[in-house]
């Protein structure tokens, strides 16, 4: 069997489809038959087109395994059906079945939160058709989108559902947008701990607390005795309520908090188990190995240089001040926690703290900061910056001198110049006056005049279904001149044979758009003209695109003349 | 030991900056516990406030000695703004609070930024709770993000910032702008902690890898780790003393910052210089679809933008008008620094005018019979033409005019 690139072949049996003999193959991508004659593969199925399968009794004549097609809701299902021919029939089907099983089974858990897709089943059903896999996340990330903005979602239908464009490219201008939706971020662990909670005072002597199961959490992380304790007993030996209700009255949750009720005398089993497993039983014996000297606090004289006249220092030993000690454990636990969060450290960073005295006796502060490394400015025609000041005033005007007696001339002519006014032709001037105050005046009225307000008077005045018409009309012509922009140049026959789809779309819209236009203008008139002169800017951006495309095309196409 | 009393006033020079520091002469201004800022006026004998208010306005001159060395610099910024909204800026040190003198001071930030970079993008981002949230995308419009930074529910404070989650939601985006341009990402930060769901150096590391360069403005003191990621980054990190230092730090990211080594090999950048129409009717742009009569066409693809600088909304295109460009290019060629000159080396020969507006210049003797601490002559010399200009002249010329008026007179 013929397989594509990065498909492996897992299995194959004899089957027969529809009483022709023929062999049927899993792959990893796909399940396939190939007829037994020709070899050719009649059927394809990829594994996101396949439902589901079924297998009829291994007790009957026939052996046969039948695998439903995914199609539209409303046709009827689709299936097709194989026989197992061999000898070990029901052995093969149980192989290909369970292939088929495991290959499902990974489809299925990308699928899973497929209630998006009920949401919009048109949109359900261009993806499924898509032989690209789309896991539900993108597909979620889509739909968020499509639903945030309106004329994404309008152009969405207009083009991808009409067929006009397919879903891929759609989005192939798109990917900021994609990328963006999917930054996902995780809050972090705020150091204030929610675990010591205030109660909330209800009127009486009752005293209520409220729990959350994020403070129940921050209880369990801070607290791992409770924790130990919460895992052993619930709930086998005490209901969840009963636990936590022991947990509020028991002595393990006041012994930390001095306001009020601190003699609490009840007794019970589990939370004093959880402060005999807290009580402080002494400094741990183990000596933690190699503390750099730097941070080791409790080295003393002892293990340094000789000391300089200076008591010796005997405070820095832990488990001094008992009372303290579980605020001391608790806040420890806390750091624990903040420092495993940091993946960084690692055996080479711990080699470094190793003594470098000199390095941790200077301080940047107080150091001279080192200079910063600067480019400097290498304007390569440094000339090109400074030639527009310059041409303007180096232009060698050539100059005249003029001589005195020339000089004299020109001062006697000006002197008895005159203007003369009435040497001019009547007739002619009441025409060029007129011409030249008419088209002034036409030009100072039309620029005054409000065309805005009056466009806008004028939309306002179709009705609401046109005026989408148009809305939508201006968004599908700028979606399809920016995927034509997007594949300027020409460079390849893909993008070339897209190209030509496009410009084909084009021309059909632009068809569609003037049949839409003489229909209205047929019912409103004169309204309907100044909405179409809206268009003037897009029917020249159109028009340039037409002209770009020709140009490229001559182009590509005497670049392929010259390699052929 | 018994000091007899003397009273040796140390003056140093610098001592002047009396406007640096809070009323009682000392740092922070959250060690004051009220604020007299009547003080610092000062009548002098003869009854006159001139002396001191020239004093002040030298102080201010004082503050503008830039850099001026002509290195390459980054002019197309891409830039996120990251404004810290935990408990930390409800605080009041900063009047009227941290966080309405952030917004207030942002404003003017983001006017004078495109004015002096015309060709460059900014964003803003948010983060309290713990998360981020981008307010408005990287874009090259001013009014849409004063806009976004007026709306009531964009300013409310709560919980507490998370460093790591805001620089990576600015990372994704900065991410994908082009390489031609500089990446940068500026932190307002009020608290002293931070709340994060990973590890900080990790991000800190990617950062270093997209080249892109992050600068904290601290409002109450120094933290360690903002310290470290300015270090890394080749950003700047300052800690705000009062209002007006606030003030000073902000606008000082707004000269473009100098490339560093790494991108050195940046080829021709495509941009367009669109031709601008008035149409007799209107049409619409291809940007918002709106209704305008006349706009500026773009060379490549002919469709209409309805304002520059912007990017064609359908070919990608960026376009630009040239007093943009130009408005960028005299950070690439400074003015160089005015000298003050000494009363020394004042004589008869001097000019008495100032070259900028001809006002004339403080007579010698009147200097003299001021307080010594405030003596300065009042000339400002440039280097290259040696003119010599007033102060106002000279803050203008530096921070309006980016031109010596003398200089390019003399170029012939």
């Amino acid at each position: 069997m013929k397989l594509e690139a990065g498909e492996e072949l897992l299995l194959s049996f004899p089957a027969m489809v529809k009483k022709k003999d023929g062999t049927i193959h899993i792959t990893n991508c796909r399940l396939a038959w190939t007829l037994e004659k020709t070899k050719e593969i009649l059927i394809s199925l990829p594994f996101n087109s396949i439902k589901s399968q079924s297998i009829n009794a291994a007790t009957s004549a026939k052996i046969m395994l039948r695998v439903v097609i995914v199609g539209q809701s409303h046709k009827k299902e689709q299936f097709r059906t194989f026989t197992f021919t061999s000898d070990n029939a029901v052995s093969d089907r149980e192989k290909i079945k369970n292939a088929l099983a495991a290959a499902l089974q990974k489809i299925y858990q990308k699928h899973q939160n497929s209630t998006v897709l009920n949401e919009n089943p048109q949109l359900n059903e261009t993806l499924n058709e898509n032989k690209t896999l789309l896991t539900s996340k993108e597909i979620q990330i889509r739909q968020d989108i499509l639903k945030n903005y309106k004329d994404l979602m309008k152009l969405h239908m207009e083009l991808v559902l009409n067929g006009l464009l397919s879903e891929e490219e759609f989005w192939s201008i798109r990917q900021n947008m994609l990328e963006n939706e999917k930054f996902t971020q995780k809050k972090g662990q705020a150091s204030s701990s929610l675990a010591d909670i205030r109660p909330t005072h209800n009127e009486g002597n009752d005293i209520k607390y409220t729990i959350t199961t994020e403070i129940i959490h921050s209880i369990f992380m801070h607290y791992p005795s409770v924790k130990r304790a919460y895992d052993e007993n619930v709930p086998d030996k005490v209901n969840e309520k009963d636990f936590w209700k022991r947990y509020f009255s028991s002595k393990f949750f006041h012994r930390n908090r001095t306001q009020g009720k601190s003699h609490i005398d009840t007794k019970d089993p589990i939370f004093d188990k959880c402060l005999e497993e807290d009580k402080f039983t002494g400094p741990s014996e183990e000596e933690i190995e190699k503390v750099p000297l730097l941070i080791d606090l409790t080295a003393t004289e002892q293990n340094q240089f000789e000391g300089y006249g200076t008591k010796p220092d005997f405070t820095m030993i832990g488990g001094s001040s008992k009372s303290n000690m579980q605020l001391i454990r608790k806040f420890n636990h806390h750091s624990e926690i903040i420092l495993n969060s940091l993946h960084t450290i690692n055996q080479e960073d711990k080699v470094e703290i190793n003594n470098e005295i000199k390095k941790n006796l200077v301080f940047n502060d107080l150091t001279t900061k080192e200079e910063e490394i600067q480019m400097p400015l290498q304007i390569k025609d440094q000339k090109r910056y400074f030639e527009s000041q310059v041409t303007l005033t180096n232009q060698t005007i050539d100059k005249k001198i003029l001589k005195k007696e020339e000089f004299a001339n020109y001062l006697e002519n000006f002197k008895i110049w005159h203007l003369h006014l009435n040497n001019i032709n009547n007739d002619n001037l009441h025409n060029i006056f007129e011409e030249v105050f008419n088209k002034l005046n036409n030009d100072v009225i039309v620029y005054n005049q409000d065309k805005l307000s009056q466009l806008n008077k004028d939309l306002n005045e179709l009705p609401h279904s046109a005026q989408q018409e148009i809305n939508t009309y201006q968004l599908v012509y700028n979606e399809l001149l920016k995927h034509f922009w997007f594949y300027m140049p020409i460079k390849s026959d893909e993008s070339k044979e897209t190209v030509d789809k496009l410009i084909k779309i084009l021309k059909n819209t632009e068809e569609r758009f003037n049949q839409f236009h003489s229909k209205l203008i047929h019912e409103y008139q004169n309204k309907a003209i100044t909405s179409k002169e809206l268009f003037n800017s897009l029917s020249k951006s159109i028009k340039r695109a037409y002209q770009v495309y020709d140009e490229q095309v001559e182009v590509y196409n005497k670049k392929r003349i010259k390699i052929q | 030991m018994n000091d007899p009393e003397i009273d040796i006033d140390i003056l140093d020079d610098n001592d002047q900056d009396t406007s640096l520091k809070g009323t009682s002469g000392n740092g922070y201004a959250w060690e004051d516990e009220y604020k007299r800022s009547w003080d610092i006026l000062q009548e002098d004998e003869k009854g006159s406030l001139q002396g001191v208010v020239s004093s002040i306005q030298h102080t201010k001159r004082r503050r503008l000695i830039k850099d001026t060395s002509t290195i390459q610099r980054g002019i197309i910024r891409n830039l996120f703004v990251i404004i810290d909204l935990s408990n930390s800026m409800a605080e009041k040190d900063l009047k009227p609070s941290r966080r309405d003198l952030t917004f207030t001071l942002l404003e003017q930030f983001i006017n004078e930024y495109f004015d002096q970079n015309p060709i460059s993008q900014l964003g803003i981002i948010v983060t309290r709770d713990g998360l981020s949230e981008k307010l408005t995308e990287l874009s090259g419009n001013s009014s849409e993000h004063i806009e976004e930074l007026k709306v009531k529910i964009n300013r409310e404070t709560r919980g507490e910032p998370s460093l790591q989650n805001s620089i990576e939601l600015a990372k994704n985006s900065l991410c994908h702008s082009p390489p031609h341009g500089t990446r940068e990402i500026l932190i307002l930060m009020a608290s002293l902690t931070t709340c994060d769901p990973g590890d900080i150096n990790e991000t800190i590391k990617h950062l270093k890898q997209n080249h892109i360069r992050v600068s904290i403005i601290g409002l109450a003191a120094e933290v360690q780790i903002c310290k470290r990621i300015c270090n890394e980054t080749k950003g700047t990190y300052g800690v705000v003393l009062n209002e007006a230092h606030y003030k000073d730090i902000l606008f000082e990211m707004i000269p473009p910052p100098s490339t560093t080594s790494a991108k050195t090999e940046v080829g021709m950048i495509e941009m367009g210089f669109p031709r601008r129409i008035t149409e007799r009717f209107p049409t619409a742009c291809a940007c918002h679809q709106r209704p305008i009569q006349g706009g500026n066409i773009c060379p490549r693809c002919f469709s209409k933008a309805c304002e520059l600088p912007t990017k064609c909304a359908i070919c990608g295109l960026t376009l630009v008008s040239s007093p943009h460009l130009a408005r960028s290019y005299h950070h690439l060629f400074p003015v160089p620094n005015y000298m003050e000159v000494p009363r020394q080396k004042i004589s008869a020969v001097s000019p008495t005018h100032c070259f900028g507006c001809q006002q004339p210049f403080e007579n010698i003797p009147t200097i003299m019979n001021r307080n010594p601490a405030e003596q300065s002559s009042g000339r400002y010399e440039c280097p290259k033409c040696l003119k010599q200009f007033c102060v106002d002249c000279d803050i203008y010329i530096h921070d309006v005019l980016h031109n010596c008026p003398s200089c390019i007179q003399s170029k012939k």
